[in-house]
């Protein structure tokens, strides 16, 4: 299975994303969290550690869902640093519509690369 | 350069920062989220404690050292690109106490591109590299040897970051701000000039 890492400021706007993705998506894809742990900010460290964290769950694959630049900036430092057995992709999509398509994708039991389709895609998808 | 004057730039480098940091915060606050000073310096005393705990023996350890404390200890952007452009700057630094100015040359150009790269940032986008690549080509060059060279790069650092006032940042938080970000100096380009205003002094053998 395919795992998520979510990349934020603020670890409570991810974990509440989580939540959400987890209630949306049937709790089968793994969800982790990473980024805001005393403060406000993301270091490439803090991005490490998550995919980690994935990496003991088991995962075949990782996604990297981020809120503003430079969580990207640290999350491309941490695929350096950790040297992941596994593929990890950095998404470039909007973060709540994006770490739920790619969730519900994932969870339809769906390739990778849909997944990150439809995380992509959900930039074009408008609310109103 | 040796091993003994490259941990000085970093203590030199802390304390500047530390010494600056009101003014890199405040600099931040106009176009960003006013922590640069604050992040840089926790980060920077970190990397002087691990320095005085480890005494890495080797320039490769000692920049291998301040790219891994960097990375865990300040968050953003600015943690993450001096970090993985330190990380590349060790694989040029040799195993041992002393390189010579040519290496020294290679392994801030290793910096440089690798902030390029990470960074997605070119020239003129009112970031740290607004500092260093000017610096970096004059060092590279300029024929005189860089005891000379690097105090003069140093005599210029702070203009070069002051000019990214007249700039529209195109990276970073403060690139949401489009045309509002002109008219502030960026906060990335003035810490980069006291990282060069203390190799300045280093090299040029004044500290």
């Amino acid at each position: 299975m395919t795992g998520m890492l979510l990349v934020s400021h603020s670890r409570k706007l991810v974990n509440g994303l989580a939540d959400l993705t987890r209630e949306l998506s049937g709790s089968v894809v793994p969800i982790e969290t990473a980024g805001g742990e005393d403060s406000l900010g993301v270091t490439a460290s803090m991005v490490a550690s998550g995919i980690t964290s994935l990496l003991v769950q088991g995962v075949d694959g990782i996604l990297i869902l981020g809120d503003l630049g430079s969580a990207f900036i640290s999350a491309e430092t941490a695929i350096d640093l950790v040297s992941s057995p596994t593929p990890v992709h950095i998404v470039d999509a909007p973060l709540v519509e994006g770490t739920i398509a790619a969730a519900m994708t994932l969870s339809t039991g769906a390739a990778i690369q849909d997944a990150i389709s439809a995380a992509t895609e959900a930039y074009t998808i408008r609310k109103r | 350069m040796t091993n003994t004057q490259f941990q000085q730039l970093w203590v030199c480098f802390g304390q500047a920062v530390s010494k600056h940091k009101d003014e890199l915060n405040q600099l931040d606050a106009a176009i960003g989220d006013a922590d640069h000073g604050t992040n840089l310096d926790r980060g920077l005393q970190q990397v002087l404690e691990k320095m005085q705990a480890a005494s890495p023996a080797t320039l490769q350890a000692t920049c291998k050292l301040v790219a891994m404390t960097l990375l865990s200890t300040v968050g953003g952007a600015s943690g993450a690109l001096w970090g993985s452009g330190l990380l590349a700057a060790a694989k040029v630094f040799p195993d041992t106490d002393t390189c010579d100015d040519k290496t020294l040359t290679q392994a801030i150009q290793a910096f440089v591109d690798s902030i390029e790269q990470r960074g997605k940032a070119v020239v003129g986008d009112k970031t740290m590299l607004d500092v260093f690549v000017p610096a970096l080509s004059s060092l590279a060059q300029d024929a005189e040897p860089i005891t000379v060279v690097v105090p003069e790069i140093a005599a210029h650092a702070k203009e070069w970051a002051e000019a990214t006032a007249s700039l529209q940042a195109k990276k970073g938080r403060a690139a949401y701000l489009g045309p509002r970000s002109v008219g502030h100096i960026d906060p990335g380009a003035t810490s980069s000039a006291l990282w060069w205003q203390c190799l300045g002094r280093i090299i040029g053998g004044s500290v």
